[in-house]
């Protein structure tokens, strides 16, 4: 979510004979490798290696005290026939990532709309909006705590003012993972709305002139324009919001811890447990490459959808 | 091109292994023989400053007395403690001297150094005065795997300055059940509750389930909580919530959201530890007293957890770290801990202290808990029914299901993971 690769490509150089191109790429190259080396070492130690060590481990049986015991695919096994925990929580995280990403792309898109005016003192709304991402998750879950509680808690507080009953927010489960998802959604959107802001600021103002001579009102040049002329960004921010939804873990975590009952307990919250509070990390590694073969599967799902909806721009 | 890539990326996963070697090789070499001085790390919990300072305290009066061993102390909050353990355990990095709570002797037993040999050619140590019960919860394998510190039985503290408010008189030790509910409904007025159930945890319930007559593991040592005693003492505590005589469960993560609430002042009743009390004599703007928990069909029962420090069976130092570990347990020490309140010792000899410096009525109390506490067995999925229990005790007690259809639920859950 928070690394974005821009690659730039300067197109139209002049021409150069093929061979002094060549050598000249490869002392680039060259050069280009001993500058990404510190950054590939780390890559290499930190997230290969245990990317990798993680499907090894899935094989096997391992409580951290005694040795490893190789199973095979046993943790596979009981994972798709025996874990009744399994299906219940991947609903659950299927349901906030659905939700969440639905609610997060309309509150950042509405936001970045209304940004995209001229307003007077702009920079500091646009500042404000951002501040909740640059705020620590885990600081942010402990401030919605309590914000939430049930007696002295603000929102119940702000509630009553406005004629509605309060409601136990962590701890009935009907309203837990609704509690999580507006808590997430306050503090993620601010970073897609940068993202669509920037790509309205490129929409060409010539083209949403000739509308407005055409007669297009506002929302019809929004909705026409604005939005197809923007799918890219738009596509960008849905592709990493799904991501980082479904591995969502230290709001939940330090919010609600899964409960009430089950409600709240999502993948990455139950990888957690299985790994370090019940010591199975074996069966949490499976779990682990089981999320991973769902978000690759949704995101190219994604990818090839893209097709229908997103326009690039035609030369 | 692509050997020398290959080749500068393998120099450099070297280095960085290398780095890690030497790192330990170093640490090792530190320590040498006899003449020079011993490192010994030691990991606790502690949750406060004052926590904190004492055990600094305890790690530098090795070195006075020891002048060869020095103990290098690491402090972790108890709720990341046993992770941080566990996977120090898996590293093969183990601290020297562990601190281990009697709940978790089963599940971490075996990375601990048998102390027996030692305590047997040990005639300084009198190892008699140790509270029984506790020294038995300390053995792994037959064997003393940990010297203990302090034993507590749970017990419920009070709010005296609320129940003044309310003109409710203070229990006595001995109370009924009739009492209990008649005292939480008295108290329960306005913006204030009677009592406050724990979120997560089965320990704080099982005082009541055993004065009840109820259970949590059977005879084979297996998961039994849905009995028909056990769902009464259940049923009976959510009408507590039901009836706004204690508020609502909240879910999150572990941590003492309870203690919290009470300590807040509108809340009367808290079964807890007394490993609290210097904890809430700093923290509370009332009074309050000690209580047993009221006696029901089977009288008043209660459980009681404590902890100790053992060494770990990695170290290349054992007897030096056996002598840290009992330097911690001796009389002095325990005294010490006793008179500030921070733990109710586990030698005999030292509860003189505690009681000196807590009102008299403590001691009447955690006496009275003390002749009536029943051993606390747990198993080696312990950490696992633990999740299971929480996650069905906040639908319970919010009501949100009947207890008896909730219990029911949590047995076969934990059924579950038995097999």
């Amino acid at each position: 979510m928070k690394l974005v690769n821009v690659s730039m490509i300067k197109e139209g150089e002049k021409e150069q004979p093929a061979k002094q191109n060549k050598i000249k790429g490869q002392r680039h190259g060259r050069t280009a490798f001993w500058f990404l080396l510190p950054n590939l070492s780390g890559f290499l130690v930190f997230t290969l290696t245990p990317i990798l060590a993680v499907f090894v481990l899935s094989l096997f049986e391992w409580s951290l005290i005694a040795e490893p015991k190789f199973v095979g695919l046993r943790n596979y096994i009981y994972l798709f026939t025996s874990d009744s925990n399994f299906i219940r929580v991947l609903l659950n995280t299927i349901f906030f990532t659905i939700v969440y990403l639905t609610l997060n792309l309309l509150v950042s898109l509405t936001f970045a709309a209304w940004l995209n005016q001229k307003i007077k003192g702009i920079a500091v709304y646009r500042a404000i909006l951002f501040l909740p991402v640059l705020v620590p998750p885990v600081a942010i879950a402990l401030i919605w705590q309590f914000m939430y509680e049930p007696s002295v808690g603000l929102i119940n507080h702000l509630m009553e003012a406005i004629g509605l009953s309060a409601v136990n927010w962590l701890g009935n489960e009907d309203y837990a993972m609704f509690a999580l998802i507006i808590m997430c959604v306050w503090q993620q959107f601010g970073y897609n709305m940068l993202i669509f802001l920037a790509a309205l600021k490129g929409i060409p103002q010539t083209i949403l002139e000739a509308a407005s001579i055409d007669g297009a009102k506002p929302l019809t040049k929004f909705f026409k324009i604005s939005i197809p002329s923007i799918s890219p960004a738009i596509l960008f921010a849905m592709v990493m919001t799904l991501i980082t939804s479904f591995q969502i873990f230290d709001q939940v975590f330090i919010l609600t811890n899964g409960g009430p009952g089950y409600a709240t307990e999502v993948l990455g919250l139950y990888i957690y447990k299985n790994a370090f509070e019940w010591f199975q990390m074996g069966y949490g590694a499976a779990l682990a490459v089981v999320l991973f073969v769902i978000i690759l599967i949704v995101t190219l799902i994604q990818l090839i959808l893209q097709k229908k909806w997103v326009h690039y721009e035609t030369k | 091109m692509k050997l020398r890539v290959g080749l500068v990326i393998i120099a450099v996963l070297l280095v960085l292994v290398g780095c890690g070697n030497n790192g330990q090789t170093n640490g090792k070499n530190d320590s040498g023989t006899k003449n020079d001085v011993v490192t010994l790390e030691w990991m606790m919990w502690s949750d406060n400053e004052s926590e904190a300072k004492v055990w600094q305290e305890m790690a530098d009066e090795v070195n006075e007395i020891y002048p060869h061993i020095e103990i290098e102390l690491t402090t972790l909050a108890f709720s990341d403690y046993w992770t941080r353990l566990q996977t120090r355990v898996a590293g093969g990095t183990a601290p020297d001297i562990i601190s281990m709570q009697s709940l978790r002797m089963p599940g971490f037993g075996s990375v601990l150094y048998p102390l027996d040999e030692f305590i047997e050619n040990d005639d300084k140590i009198d190892i008699e005065d140790f509270d029984e019960n506790i020294l038995e919860n300390m053995r792994y394998d037959e064997q003393v795997a940990a010297l203990p510190y302090d034993v507590g039985p749970y017990v419920m503290y009070y709010n005296k300055d609320l129940f003044d408010a309310h003109g409710v008189d203070y229990p006595e030790a001995g109370w009924t059940m009739e009492e209990f509910n008649e005292t939480i409904e008295a108290l329960s007025q306005g913006e204030d509750y009677g009592i406050i159930l724990k979120n997560n945890s089965l320990e704080n319930y099982i005082p009541f389930i055993y004065s009840n007559g109820g259970e949590y593991l059977n005879e084979d040592g297996q998961y039994q909580l849905n009995s028909e005693a056990t769902i009464k003492t259940m049923d009976q505590l959510s009408q507590f919530v039901a009836n706004g005589q204690a508020p609502e469960l909240v879910s999150q993560s572990a941590g003492n959201w309870q203690a919290e609430q009470w300590l807040n002042g509108n809340i009367g009743l808290l079964l807890d530890g007394p490993w609290n009390i210097l904890w809430f004599l700093g923290e509370t703007t009332f009074d309050f007293g000690l209580i047993p928990v009221p006696e029901s069909s089977e009288g008043s029962v209660t459980v009681s957890a404590g902890s100790g420090f053992g060494v770990s069976a990695d170290t290349d130092y054992p007897e030096e770290a056996y002598q840290a570990v009992k330097l911690f347990t001796n009389k002095a020490n325990l005294n010490h801990l006793a008179e500030i309140g921070r733990a109710f010792p586990a030698r005999l000899s030292a509860v003189e202290a505690f009681y000196g410096n807590v009102p008299d009525e403590f001691q009447t109390t955690l006496d009275y808990a003390l002749d009536n506490t029943v051993p606390f067995e747990v198993t080696n999925t312990w950490n696992r029914a633990q999740d299971i229990f929480t996650a069905n005790l906040v639908p319970i007690m919010n009501g949100m299901m009947s207890a008896e259809d909730g219990m029911n639920k949590l047995q076969q859950e934990l059924e579950n993971i038995e097999e």
